[in-house]
């Protein structure tokens, strides 16, 4: 196994959560596609780190760090598309246009 | 050999997964899918020899984060309402093509510097790395300043009025 298949496993990945953030409607699949998209980000973290030249952690602290970022911006998230729910009892990110 | 079987039925799943996830009919199908697709991505960190990281993929991502979406999909009733597309259907297509294209094309033609015998690394290094002198003691409590100010800013947000 090389650096290029998990390069390319991450680039993949990566493109499927890309589509799925820009085609989908409902604000909670865009958050999956987001957090796919993390995840392919994850991958390649972890994979420069095992594959550099001498055996440091620095890519593992890099996603320990990503991972709570990710955390904190669902968290975040999910609570402003519940009171976005309450507001307008839809979640349609083609609906809400109240900044227009 | 057995690593690279693996990998190859671990990147199955995960591309696999991730796919429905997003082509999913019912959205709470695709929160589902989601599960298997964060399970698959702690399976390629086994095969990366980053065991920690693994597990704290599976507590945070799988115990958390699937769990929260799982419970907004239910309290926004998002279940009847179906996964629809917008218009931008074709171009999104194009540009994740274009992305993936170019990608592949990087990883391939690059010479990446390191060396071909891959070297693992200790759980004992990661902790050693973080909290030793020269360390990312102060990162660690700023990400706990993150999370607390999260939580804090969640519960007000979604509080009801």
């Amino acid at each position: 196994m090389t650096l290029e298949y998990y390069i390319i496993l991450a680039f993949l990945l990566f493109a499927i959560g890309l589509y799925g953030a820009f085609s989908r409607r409902s604000a909670i699949m865009i958050f999956i596609s987001i957090e796919i998209m993390l995840n392919a980000v994850n991958i390649s973290l972890v994979a420069f780190s095992k594959f550099s030249a001498i055996a440091t952690a620095y890519g593992h602290i890099f996603t320990i760090f990503s991972m709570v970022v990710a955390a904190a911006e669902v968290t975040i998230g999910l609570a402003i598309v519940l009171a976005i729910f309450r507001h307008f009892e839809d979640i349609d990110t083609n609906d809400i246009n109240l900044l227009k | 050999m057995g690593l690279k079987i693996a990998f190859y039925i671990l990147s199955l799943v995960l591309l696999g997964s991730a796919i429905y996830a997003i082509q999913a009919k019912s959205v709470i199908r695709s929160a589902f899918s989601l599960i298997i697709c964060f399970l698959s991505v702690a399976g390629i960190f086994i095969t990366l020899s980053a065991e920690f990281l693994a597990i704290i993929q599976v507590m945070v991502y799988i115990g958390a984060v699937a769990v929260l979406i799982i419970m907004t999909v239910m309290m926004t009733k998002q279940n009847e309402a179906g996964n629809k597309s917008n218009k931008l259907k074709i171009p999104a297509i194009i540009g994740a093509l274009c992305v993936a294209a170019l990608g592949c094309y990087t990883a391939l033609t690059s010479k990446f510097s390191g060396t071909t015998s891959p070297i693992g690394t200790e759980t004992d290094v990661l902790g050693v790395t973080l909290f030793d002198q020269s360390g990312y003691v102060l990162l660690v409590i700023i990400a706990a300043l993150i999370i607390l100010t999260a939580i804090v800013g969640a519960i007000t947000v979604a509080r009801e009025k």
